[in-house]
């Protein structure tokens, strides 16, 4: 009987394990069959094959996401081994836990639904296929990201995805302010990158090994504060940096926005710019050793959060200003890493994903209705020639601004409530954070929807609700926006802890780990952490409303304006301190020292033996008695010397 | 016997070719013969993984001639090598354009050179391997001298003179190293291990071989003639010289430098590795203002060899495998660089970065493949020179954490440079140049089936080739 039970055990174990091979099979497929069949491929059937494909991977990822969560085990599947020789071996294999199977969901899931609206939304475009060819291969990379079992093969999808990033942030590459922007996202990842290879040096140096697993439980046995721990997770810190567009590595993101919407949406919104996160989450016992680090985390969290609000507030690209509030908002789950509240970040990273997505993707509707406006300025007074697109936006504005009982709203609770627990202090500061969002949102929905037409949209007669194939993506991601927050509820209003609970067996030796500091909040407290801000929010909304809506014109920038406006003159800073001199230094390297210098030196060296060869020739005479005299005196000398020696 | 085949086919296929008999057939039997070299390296490859030993070795006992052994060895790092040379040269001579209509004897001096190189990286005795080590100078010499572009002949004889140089401060080692040996003295290199020399005489010996292999390499502040030969020499020549013969000088490092001066490896860390290390961050940052495709090839090269080198000068392990493992890969990468450089020069007769863009869009064939060699040269993981330059600065890192530090930011000088260079040259609107770009015929797709073929198998199971290496690095 009970073998039975071990071998039925064991089959479904080995079909999961199948399962996890297949997600990253289909995707690369994908790719392939996109990619080498481009010219030949119908332009209508790209879309169609690769979010079919994506479909495949979603329903495997729910099967394997029901086995993990139903059965606490986790699936480990050896593929081959990479690097293998000596005393190093590093396989590729991948691993499904809690973790990887909530992230498995959100990549395919949200990833499906912007497959399908690109499919309306890059009808027209003439290198469609090329573009689902690259979604496809992100998808790929995101999932060799979340489903590697060690630091390395992790390496593979973090890099990876950043080349799917670099080319879809180019996607129109005959421009070449696209093309700039694509160059800086890779640079910029790269420098994190190099923290990231750092910290996996580091790694190796310390533990053995790569794998992640292991990597936990020796270091669980590791004292708190440890320098090594330390500096391991500051390196895997700056390579989160890079590619979750934290101070000082954010400035890639906004004109990441260079690509086309639905990119934006998936990649540079949802599901790249979280693998900071990922990472960070998957590392937690290390982190959680290293106190430093999580307070540097914190700090940098928290400045993100508020530089990237307050530049959001004075944008008027359309796609800047929810670009800077991605910038933010990964800020403010930064800090809830900071603070120790894995789960906390990862709640709010999840629903992030489905309303800005939603948000983005009807930032591409209004974009598509405008025929490729982006300034908010020329718009206006939409809500009624695109209601559909109106009242799908106001949902995400309503969810991401943390109004319950939208999603946005528990995630933010969740961190909030953490943020008290560490102190008032860090918790007002974080919920100050929290109403930038509804500063900027508010702002961004006003002056779009309600604000009176400007005269462009006044002239502009083909101004058209989007296809279906557009809108129903953004209906789902809608109602994600709105439910997703149940799973999990505020300590005061349920007791199961559902979000929490189901991430609980990843984070246990983390939280076993962590040093209890935060105290229990009384419910007075926790009334008042709810009640304030959301009477706040409403009363930011009223102003807003006043404000923009009222107003013909965007109120000219002052003073300080213009310094949040140019984003805190970041880029600048950047190119006098870091691209200039690079340039210069080149120059200076290639003109003066390499051509002058190296090379003037070595043919001179060159010039100098025919130069002598010219003049010794000249003793060539022919006159023996002259050779003769030569002779003589060169006896002398060798004598003479001899004697001095 | 398989040695001598690899050996003797080059050459006689070399002189066949000289005769000029063959006419226009030169070139298709050039490739023809090559791909048999390349099965037969195979075959080879084949015999190795199965020899008990891990070595394949031939002595022919000539002493009643002239008083010499020829001793050819294959152990792993020789394999390596020869499976470069045999898979390149192929590569290269298929590479010609049919309108160039080259004479056999260009054909001819490559199978020539091809014979030598396969001579220097089996040869197991210094007189053999000196001739040869010499001998692959000729052929390229006169590659660039009759074949090059503007001051070719001042050029080429600038480049013979300095690697001269350099092989004679070896031939003064060698000669030394000989005296050392047990009477009766003997060249073998088995003998030359065997000396165990004491410090002091490690570090003139390491002096003399290091600046033979520096010039050859070449490493900072040896470099100048590269640019310049690359940039005068056809492009099948500049091929052969980054691909395959630089990688003397590296070779000439495993081979010599490790085994007979172990102690100043260990103790140098702060002498020499330094100096490269310079060398490694200027390539990459001339790199980034190089105006001319072929000379930014030349210093992103001068770049990646001189990190090559301080992987198997680290004393570690790691960085010596890694070392191997990229130096097979750079070949190959930098091989592909120059065929993609080739098929631009051909179609817009200019190497201006400058002048050219819009490529991607007439050409999404040639976009793809040039991209897949453009991402290797900057080692993307998956791609083969990933492996290598993780296991480089790996070994660098436990050896020396702030020269790793360093080395590490040519991963992102490394970006900087090729993503420019590429978002010129391929993205952007169309130039006068570019105007009429055709995409790549078949057979030119054929000429780059094995670089992207390696380059995959390397970066996705480069196990093959870590694990026959390390009985050798042992």
């Amino acid at each position: 009987m009970s073998e039975l039970v071990t071998r039925n055990y064991s089959l479904v174990t080995e079909y999961m394990e199948l399962i996890s091979i297949l997600l990253l099979v289909f995707p690369l497929l994908g790719f392939l069959a996109i990619g080498l069949f481009q010219k030949q491929m119908n332009r209508s059937f790209s879309g169609i094959l690769a979010s079919s494909v994506i479909f495949i991977n979603l329903i495997l990822a729910a099967i394997l996401f029901n086995f993990v969560s139903s059965s606490n085990q986790t699936v480990e599947t050896q593929l081959f081994d990479w690097i293998k020789f000596g005393d190093i071996s590093i396989p590729m294999s991948l691993t499904v836990d809690r973790l990887s199977a909530l992230m498995m969901l959100i990549v395919n899931g949200v990833g499906l639904l912007i497959h399908i609206y690109s499919i309306g939304y890059m009808k027209e475009d003439e290198g469609v296929n090329r573009f689902f060819a690259y979604m496809n291969l992100f998808v790929f990379f995101m999932l060799t990201l979340v489903l590697s079992s060690n630091y390395l093969m992790l390496f593979i999808g973090w890099e990876g995805v950043g080349l799917s990033s670099y080319l879809l942030i180019g996607f129109w590459f005959k421009d070449h302010v696209n093309n700039d922007a694509a160059k800086k996202a890779f640079i910029m990842n790269r420098i994190g990158d190099l923290g990231f290879l750092l910290g996996i040096f580091l790694l190796y140096s310390t533990f053995k090994t790569l794998s992640i697993s292991e990597i936990a439980a020796k270091a669980s046995l590791m004292p708190s504060g440890d320098l090594t721990l330390t500096a391991i997770t500051l390196c895997l810190f700056i390579g989160a940096m890079g590619k979750s567009a934290q101070i000082p590595l954010f400035t890639w993101l906004p004109d990441a926005m260079a690509g086309p919407t639905p990119v934006s949406a998936l990649i540079h919104a949802a599901t790249m710019v979280t693998a900071g996160i990922y990472l960070i989450a998957r590392s937690s016992v290390l982190f959680v050793l290293s106190p430093v680090t999580m307070n540097i985390i914190l700090v940098i969290g928290a400045a993100t959060a508020i530089v990237g609000g307050i530049i959001a507030i004075y944008q008027n690209d359309i796609k800047k200003v929810l670009a800077y509030s991605t910038v933010s908002q990964l800020g403010f789950m930064f800090m809830a890493l900071g603070l120790g509240s894995f789960s906390g970040a990862m709640f709010h990273l999840t629903t992030h994903a489905f309303f800005k997505a939603l948000l983005f993707l009807s930032a591409g509707s209004v974009i598509h209705a405008l025929g490729n406006e982006q300034d908010i300025r020329k718009m206006g007074g939409l809500r009624k020639k695109i209601p559909f697109t109106f009242a799908l936006f106001i949902i995400g504005t309503i969810a991401i601004s943390g109004i319950p009982p939208f999603a946005g709203f528990f995630s933010k609770e969740l961190i909030l409530s953490a943020a008290y627990e560490h102190g008032t202090g860090m918790g007002i500061l974080a919920t100050a954070i929290s109403l930038l969002t509804t500063l900027y949102m508010f702002r961004l929905l006003f002056v779009v929807f309600y604000k009176p037409e400007s005269k462009e949209i006044k002239a502009n007669h083909h101004i058209h609700e989007s296809p279906k194939v557009m809108l129903y993506p953004m209906a789902i991601l809608a109602i994600l926006s709105v439910v997703a927050g149940f799973v999990q509820m505020p300590k005061l209003f349920s007791e199961t802890q559902g979000f929490d609970t189901f991430l609980s067996p990843v984070f246990a030796k983390a939280s076993g780990l962590a040093t209890v500091s935060g105290q229990a909040l009384s419910v007075q407290t926790e009334w008042l952490t709810l009640i304030i801000p959301i009477s706040i929010i409403f009363v930011l909304i009223f102003l807003s409303y006043k404000r923009f809506v009222n107003n013909k014109e965007l109120a000219v920038q002052t003073g300080i304006q213009h310094v949040f406006a140019n984003k805190f003159y970041f880029d600048e800073i950047y190119d006098f301190f870091l691209v200039k001199p690079l340039a210069f230094i080149s120059n200076v390297f290639r003109g003066l020292l390499d051509q002058t210098i190296i090379n003037g030196f070595v043919n001179a060296v060159g010039n100098g033996t025919l130069f002598v060869g010219k003049r010794l020739r000249r003793l060539q005479t022919g006159n023996v008695g002259l050779y003769l005299i030569f002779m003589v005196f060169s006896i002398i000398a060798i004598l003479f010397f001899n004697i001095i020696l | 016997m398989i040695l001598v085949l690899l050996l003797i086919l080059p050459l006689l296929s070399s002189l066949l070719l000289f005769t000029g008999k063959l006419g226009k057939h030169s070139k298709t039997f050039a490739l023809v013969s090559s791909l048999v070299v390349f099965a037969i390296s195979l075959v080879a490859g084949y015999a190795f993984t199965f020899a008990d030993n891990k070595i394949l070795a031939l002595n022919l006992n000539l002493k009643q001639l002239m008083d010499v052994d020829i001793i050819l060895k294959m152990d792993a790092v020789s394999l390596i090598m020869v499976m470069l040379t045999t898979l390149l040269v192929p590569v290269i001579i298929a590479s010609t354009a049919k309108k160039e209509r080259r004479k056999p004897n260009f054909y001819a001096l490559i199978m020539l050179m091809q014979m030598a190189l396969i001579g220097v990286f089996t040869a197991s005795e210094m007189i053999l391997f000196y001739i040869f080590w010499e001998l692959a100078l000729i052929p390229i010499f006169f590659i660039t001298a009759l074949w090059g572009g503007d001051n070719r002949k001042k050029i080429s004889v600038k480049f013979l003179i300095y690697t001269v140089v350099g092989s004679f401060a070896m031939l003064i080692a060698i000669l030394y190293l000989y005296t050392l040996t047990p009477a009766p003295h003997s060249f073998s290199f088995d003998s030359f291990y065997q000396l165990k020399l004491p410090y002091s005489v490690q570090v003139p010996v390491f002096l003399a071989f290091f600046l033979a292999f520096a010039i050859k390499i070449p490493l900072f502040p040896f470099h100048s003639w590269q640019a310049e030969t690359y940039n005068a020499s056809p492009v099948q020549g500049s091929m052969l010289l980054a691909g395959i013969m630089l990688k003397m000088g590296l070779y000439g490092i495993i081979r010599f430098i490790l085994p007979l001066c172990p102690d100043v490896v260990a103790g140098g860390s702060l002498i020499f590795l330094p100096l490269i290390l310079f060398g490694v961050i200027y390539g990459a940052v001339i790199a980034i203002s190089q105006p001319n495709l072929k000379k930014l090839i030349a210093f992103a090269s001068l770049s990646h060899v001189g990190l090559i080198a301080l992987g198997l000068l680290s004393n570690n392990h790691y960085g010596v495998e890694g070392g191997i493992l990229q130096l097979f890969s750079h070949g190959v990468n930098v091989v592909g660089f120059f065929l993609c450089y080739y098929m631009i020069m051909k179609r817009t007769h200019t190497d201006k970065i400058s002048d050219l863009g819009g490529i991607a869009s007439a050409a999404p064939k040639f976009a793809a493949v040039f991209m897949i060699i453009v991402l290797a040269n900057i080692s993307l993981p998956l791609t083969n020179s990933f492996v290598g330059e993780f296991l480089i600065l790996l070994g660098l890192f436990q050896s020396n954490m702030i020269i790793a530090i360093i080395a590490g930011l040519t991963i992102i000088l490394g970006a900087v440079y090729i993503l420019k260079m590429y978002q010129k040259v391929m993205y952007g609107a169309k130039s006068v140049a570019t105007e009429n770009f055709t995409d790549l015929t078949l057979s030119e797709m054929l000429v780059f089936v094995p670089i992207i073929a390696m380059i995959f198998l390397v970066g996705i199971f480069p196990s093959f080739i870590l694990q026959l290496l390390q009985g050798a690095v042992k």
